[in-house]
């Protein structure tokens, strides 16, 4: 069994400097005002163990964690950072844990350290961590982690205490495996549902090639036609060959006939039509000389028009005499002499020959417009034949279109009548008939062709009989597959209640086994006059609670005062700490246990550190108030191979945190009653 | 039903290592003492004698006891007085018993009443006695708890589920006929 031989520490958390503590192996109480590192005592043993100091949890506060506190971060820095914890062992060894700061590396010792502190094969997960949590209890613990706390942590805690938690380790692998069985059910649910689909289809294929299929009287008929249509008695395997090349030779020849009856049709409506464009070919050929002959005749007119007036420039001489005679009538008689030609005239000769020469202006403007005119009038004439020539043009393409079509139309008609090898002259109601006759012939080919081909049916059924015989095959071996998947998936169920129901079991049986213990200590602890017993239930089947109950299913949680209620959750966390079986650290540290709690109920928790040391229990108990440290130094008993211990702390006259008095507790006076004599 | 309640105790405080002496002056009544511990235990017949007289022979007793309490120093401070009857309280009582133990002054007193059986006076006597029952969990094989509760289970499919192997091949073992 272990338990603490001292803690040593030096510029950690509030303290400075170094300062070393030892610890008696029975009790040791410490005592010290608000803020001088009672609780910092209770980090080191923590810290020490776990590297860490679980009380606060992932907290964060302004971008830093409580990393940033964990060493001395005075104005003055520490000689050194470190922390030491010496554990004793029963042959009184001692196994020193010491932490410094900076060291990431766990402290070797820790190994050694886990055979010693703890039993393996019992031990939860993390069991420094958890050993901490039932062996430091802690003012803030005692309501977060006790009473208040709720019913499925409390579970949690207690079976964390327990050691049972490979327990869950089985039951979450028994969870993992129902889930894999699970799977491979709906796995092999849609294989199956896919192959029972392909063998419907196969079925329904089957079904389609039967419906098909036809009777043997019905397929001699169908030779029997064939043979009559192609006029041959070749063999049913030739006929086939030779019935599909006649079926797609007549399909071809009827589509000629087809058309052939169209054009025939088309041409005997219209050969009339031809005639009558044919004859009015010539005409049209000799309106249109006439036309053409009309416009060069114009364009003769017009241009010895032109010609006479480019000759005479009538315009011209219109304008020059024009011109002359304004020039003359201006200037008038000079001194008898014409101011033109300087002739001799008197006034009136001069006149005369003035008017004599206008009358010739004015000829010439007559003339004038007589050739315009009549060029006016020429050139009309032109448009108009030219128009004319255009429509005739028109008119006599489009006739002669007409008549190419009905001779292009002619000359297929013709080319059809010979591939089709029809008379020259045959008439169209004859070759309806004899189209119709065809077609009768083609379809009687086809549908004996429909009947025979049914014989190929044989191979299409014996492959899809093939098929759904593979389909029912895997359907078959699916059905296997889906009832081993079933088997196995009822199996992990199996597997996964025997594990659930083993750690459920187990951990009720270790529960009745701490039961009494729990009991023992809350009626100890008495927080509540009335109510001197508790029951602690454990309920829930998948997810568990710890509940707890007082008188008739009362639920103390919600009927104790604050003050009660820390003590009920002290009496549980001395339970927890008493039954963490697997724990070989024999020390249970309190810190501050006995805020909001009144003197009576400090005096029990008082006896009940008394009883825990007679069981052979470190205690190591840090209060804040200087006479309950003496109730207790005086109540914990002193035993010769257990001392006891009283450690006051306080500031130093330096200022620094540190121990003001340590006092050996003596052994009290024995037989002092016993022995009295009245 | 206890037929000497002071009989009762002595046994009970004596197994509990205490060392126990009757005295018959004043009210018969048992004197303990152990390394810590002083104190008395006095039976009464009903609870309203108890509640009516239990001054008075408290008195007496520290006073007969007085010499002996001064020698004991601060072991003095750490007096219990055990009153105890058989008779069951009424409420009334129950919380007038009450307030005797709640009252700190002189010395630490157990009063109670209904103490019936062995169980009853244990229970009275529990702040005194040392903590009898501490629970050993032995080591829980949580697999053979499994075994036996899954024994239908084919046994190579479930050593395999027990011996860490591939979920896989368990599922697959678990097919098997």
């Amino acid at each position: 069994m272990m338990n603490i031989a001292y803690i040593s520490l030096c510029g950690f958390r509030g303290y400075k400097n170094e300062i070393r503590i030892e610890l008696a192996s029975g009790f040791n109480i410490i005592s010290g005002r608000n803020g001088v590192g009672k609780s910092t005592l209770c980090d080191a043993v923590e810290y020490a163990l776990t590297g860490n100091l679980n009380k606060y949890g992932d907290k964060k506060s302004a971008g830093e964690s409580v990393d940033q506190y964990i060493w001395w971060r005075g104005k003055e820095p520490a000689e050194e950072n470190y922390i030491e914890v010496a554990f004793r062992d029963s042959s009184d060894n001692l196994h020193v844990i010491r932490r410094s700061k900076g060291e990431k590396e766990e402290p070797a010792i820790l190994n050694k350290l886990a055979g010693l502190m703890y039993d393996d094969s019992n031990a939860p997960s993390h069991p420094f961590i958890q050993l901490c949590k039932s062996s430091i209890i802690r003012d803030e613990f005692i309501s977060a982690l006790s009473l208040d706390l709720d019913e499925t942590k409390r579970f949690q805690l207690l079976r964390e205490a327990l050691g049972s938690t490979d327990s869950e380790l089985e039951t979450t692998r028994a969870s993992e495996l129902k889930k894999i069985c699970a799977n491979r059910i709906n796995d092999v649910q849609r294989r199956h549902e896919a192959a029972r689909t392909a063998l419907k289809e196969a079925v329904f294929k089957i079904e389609q090639i039967r419906s098909r299929m036809v009777d043997d009287s019905s397929i001699n008929k169908a030779v029997k036609s064939l043979q009559d249509v192609l006029s041959s008695n070749i063999p049913v395997d030739e006929l086939l060959v030779k019935a599909r090349e006649y079926v797609g030779q007549r399909k071809l020849y009827i589509e000629n006939f087809d058309l052939f009856i169209r054009e025939l049709e088309c041409l005997l409506e219209n050969r009339s039509k031809l005639s009558d464009l044919k004859a009015k070919e010539a005409p049209f050929k000799q309106e249109l000389e006439d036309v053409e002959n009309q416009i060069e005749e114009t364009n003769n007119a017009l241009s010895s028009l032109v010609e006479q007036m480019r000759i005479a420039q009538p315009e011209e001489s219109v304008r020059i005499l024009s011109n002359i005679i304004a020039d003359g009538e201006k200037l008038g008689l000079q001194d008898g002499h014409c101011p033109l030609c300087n002739a001799n005239h008197d006034y009136n000769s001069f006149i005369r020959g003035v008017s004599a020469v206008r009358s010739r202006l004015n000829d010439l403007s007559s003339q004038v417009q007589s050739f315009s005119a009549l060029r006016v009038e020429q050139e009309q004439k032109l448009l108009i034949f030219r128009e004319r020539k255009t429509l005739k043009n028109r008119e006599f393409q489009e006739l002669q279109h007409q008549i190419m079509v009905l001779v292009k139309s002619m000359e297929r008609l013709s080319s059809l009548r010979i591939r089709l090898e029809l008379d020259e002259n045959i008439p169209a109601e004859e070759a309806k008939k004899i189209l119709l006759v065809e077609r009768e012939r083609l379809e009687q080919a086809e549908g004996s062709l429909r009947i025979l081909d049914t014989l190929s049916m044989n191979s299409l059924l014996e492959s899809a009989t093939f098929e759904r015989n593979e389909a029912d095959k895997k359907v078959t071996e699916l059905e296997t597959a889906l009832s081993k998947a079933r088997k196995a998936d009822m199996r992990a169920k199996v597997i996964y209640d025997a594990s659930r129901r083993a750690a459920n079991e187990a951990l009720d049986d270790r529960l009745d086994l701490i039961g009494p213990l729990l009991s023992d200590f809350y009626r100890r602890l008495r927080p509540h006059a009335s109510w001197r017993d508790i029951e602690y239930k454990i309920r829930g089947d998948v997810k568990r609670f710890l509940s707890l109950e007082v008188g008739d299913g009362l639920n103390p949680q919600f009927i104790f005062s604050s003050g009660q209620r820390r003590a009920t959750g002290l009496a549980f966390l001395l339970s927890i700490y008493l039954s963490t079986s697997w724990s070989r650290l024999k020390t249970i540290i309190l810190d501050d246990p006995v805020q909001h709690i009144d003197d009576f109920r400090a005096l029990h928790l008082a006896e009940l550190l008394a009883a825990l040391h007679m069981s052979g229990h470190q205690i190591i108990c840090a209060v804040e108030d200087e006479a309950l440290a003496n109730l207790l130094c005086r109540r914990l008993p002193v035993q010769p191979q257990t001392k006891g211990v009283h450690i006051e702390l306080g500031e130093a006259p330096n200022g620094c945190l540190g121990v003001l008095r340590r006092k050996e507790i003596k052994s009290l006076p024995s037989s002092v009653l016993t022995n009295f004599d009245c | 039903m206890i037929a000497n309640l002071l009989e009762e105790s002595k046994r009970l405080l004596k197994e509990a290592n205490f060392d126990v002496v009757t005295s018959e002056t004043n009210q018969q009544h048992l004197i303990f003492e152990s390394t810590t511990l002083i104190g008395f235990v006095i039976a009464f017949n009903t609870v309203s004698d108890l509640l009516v007289g239990w001054q008075e022979v408290a008195d007496g007793i520290f006073e007969q006891y007085a010499p002996a309490f001064r020698k004991a120093g601060q072991k003095a401070w750490n007096g219990y007085l055990v009153l105890v009857t058989s008779e069951y309280a009424s409420n009334e009582h129950f919380h007038a018993l009450q307030n005797i133990e709640e009252d700190l002054t002189q010395i630490r007193k157990i009063a109670r009443s209904n103490i019936q059986s062995a169980d009853d006076l244990k229970a009275a006597l529990l702040p005194i006695l040392p903590i009898s029952y501490i629970p050993s969990l032995q080591p829980l094989d949580i697999k053979q708890e499994i075994r036996k509760r899954a024994q239908e289970i084919p046994t190579n499919a479930l050593e395999e589920f027990l011996s860490d192997a591939e979920l896989d091949k368990v599922a697959t073992l678990l097919e098997a006929d």
